[in-house]
């Protein structure tokens, strides 16, 4: 891949003004020659570092401050990474090897220690030749993150694309922020909207009028993408599949979910491929990091359903053993989360007395919603073998979300 | 330790969400159909009440018949 054009005129609203990515690359702390982690601690330290990293090739890392941790920068310094926070540089434990232009994205670490992969301007710029509308994107990402780098780098590459970053874990600041910016395009997650959906007036939300509406991180529901489109008539819905291993893979913008099954085994718009084995899914991408398999197994279930393929996620570890009875606790969420007042829902198994684990339940309301636990549990005995039936049930004021803007596990 | 009438007002929750009458002390459990599930939820209730998992003693258990018998059963495995 040929590196692509940066798009310095491009702006960038920051909690303290508006201003280019031109200006942010005075900005940028160091220059280097050794392998660099940055830990940034705002939106403003986020964009500087990395459009210095761009303009200057740098062998480089960024990570948000809340994942900066003492066993991650021990664990960075221990792989060759000087860290720079800030005005302070802490040393690396030993020399390596600088790779000019090498962008090293860690992984969420939702499932074990956060993995490097190692990405590049070029892997991460999968909008670069794209032709695409003059858009204003509001990101929620924390800095750092595979989706951040998407929209970031896409800022940064493809002509008329402004981006105001935000935290998207603090609800009305991101709304705030949002209408203040004048945005006409988002890119977040299921769980983003869902919390959305629960904690924000709907009228507010409509207001905003986006053009477009970008999903991905998790799988999406039929049901989420019709109240989007509902909220958001004149926008262009589109969920996408992608990893920070697997690169960009899947885009749909038909306004189903899943994606049509004769996609698979051919080459897809974003130049991926697609396959399945024993229910899994497997990619081959051009946007995948370096030093990965051709074929990438996601461990991502897929269902058939007619004529489209659903990711499901990762396999559930979960199954209840409910006095010998084994509940998938999934096929119980999925029950649960189709009643009308709920906007959210997670089930897991609990430990109990005689039969050894019972389902239990937390549960977040859609707004005005005026139910308790019972009607709930009423709901899932009309649907569900008693074994499977949530025990208990918590309701929760929010939904629980991790920096990444998934699901807290 | 959990108190019998906490105890029994939770049981009573429990089966008029069931939509089963308030049972006496001296009810079996099989009229109410109160099964090794309900037991359960029962004893799950309990524990997250009082913050902590509780103590069986298995020959006492077998021989529960009665709403009573959970009653003081739960209170002393509460203790």
């Amino acid at each position: 891949m040929t590196p692509p054009t940066l798009r310095l005129e491009n702006r960038v609203a920051l909690p303290n003004g508006e201003t280019t990515w031109a200006e942010l690359a005075h900005t940028t702390p160091v220059d280097a020659d050794e392998p660099v982690a940055f830990v940034v601690r705002s939106a403003q330290e986020a964009c500087a570092a990395l459009v210095g990293v761009a303009t200057r090739r740098l062998d480089a890392l960024l990570l948000d401050a809340d994942r900066a941790d003492a066993h991650q920068v021990q664990s960075l310094r221990a792989a060759g990474y000087s860290i720079i926070d800030g005005a302070r540089v802490v040393a690396a434990e030993r020399a390596s090897v600088v790779v000019p232009g090498r962008i090293t994205v860690l992984t969420s670490g939702t499932t074990g220690e956060p993995k490097r992969v190692a990405h590049s301007l070029e892997s991460l710029a999968t909008m670069a030749s794209t032709d695409c509308l003059p858009r204003r994107w509001l990101c929620p990402y924390a800095p750092g993150t595979y989706a951040w780098y998407q929209l970031a780098v896409m800022s940064l590459t493809v002509p008329a694309q402004d981006l105001v970053p935000v935290d998207g874990r603090d609800v009305d600041g991101w709304l705030l922020a949002a209408e203040a910016s004048g945005v006409d395009a988002i890119s977040a997650t299921p769980t983003f909207w869902r919390r959305a959906l629960v904690m924000l007036p709907r009228g507010r939300l409509a207001r905003m009028g986006f053009r477009q509406v970008t999903l991905g991180g998790e799988p999406v529901s039929q049901r989420l993408l019709n109240e989007l489109g509902s909220l958001f008539p004149g926008a262009r819905i589109t969920h996408i599949y992608a990893s920070t291993e697997a690169g960009a893979c899947i885009a749909v913008s038909d306004g189903r979910a899943g994606f049509p099954a004769d996609w698979l085994g051919r080459r897809l718009g974003t130049g991926a491929r697609l396959r399945i084995d024993a229910d899994r899914l497997f990619v081959a991408s051009p946007w995948a990091g370096a030093d990965t398999d051709e074929w990438i197994n996601t461990g991502d279930r897929v269902r058939f359903e007619g004529d489209r393929v659903h990711v499901l996620g990762r396999a559930p570890t979960e199954i209840a053993n409910v006095g010998g009875v084994k509940v998938a606790l999934a096929e119980v969420e999925q029950v649960l989360s189709q009643h009308p007042d709920v906007a959210w829902c997670r089930v897991r198994a609990r430990s109990a007395p005689l039969v050894g684990e019972l389902p239990v339940a937390d549960v977040c309301l859609r707004a005005g919603a005026d139910i308790g636990a019972g009607e709930l549990t009423s709901w899932c005995r009309e649907r569900l073998s008693e074994a499977a039936v949530p025990r208990v049930i918590a309701i929760i004021d929010v939904i629980p979300t991790t920096a990444a803007l998934k699901e807290a596990i | 330790m959990m108190d019998r009438v906490r105890i029994a007002e939770l049981m009573n929750q429990m089966l008029e969400s069931q939509g089963k009458a308030r049972p006496r002390s001296d009810t079996q459990l099989r009229e109410i159909a109160f099964r090794s599930l309900d037991f359960s939820e029962l004893a799950l209730r309990v524990e997250i009440e009082i913050g902590r998992e509780l103590n069986f003693d298995a020959p006492a258990l077998r021989a529960i018949e009665t709403v009573g018998d959970v009653l003081d059963f739960l209170e002393v495995a509460s203790a």
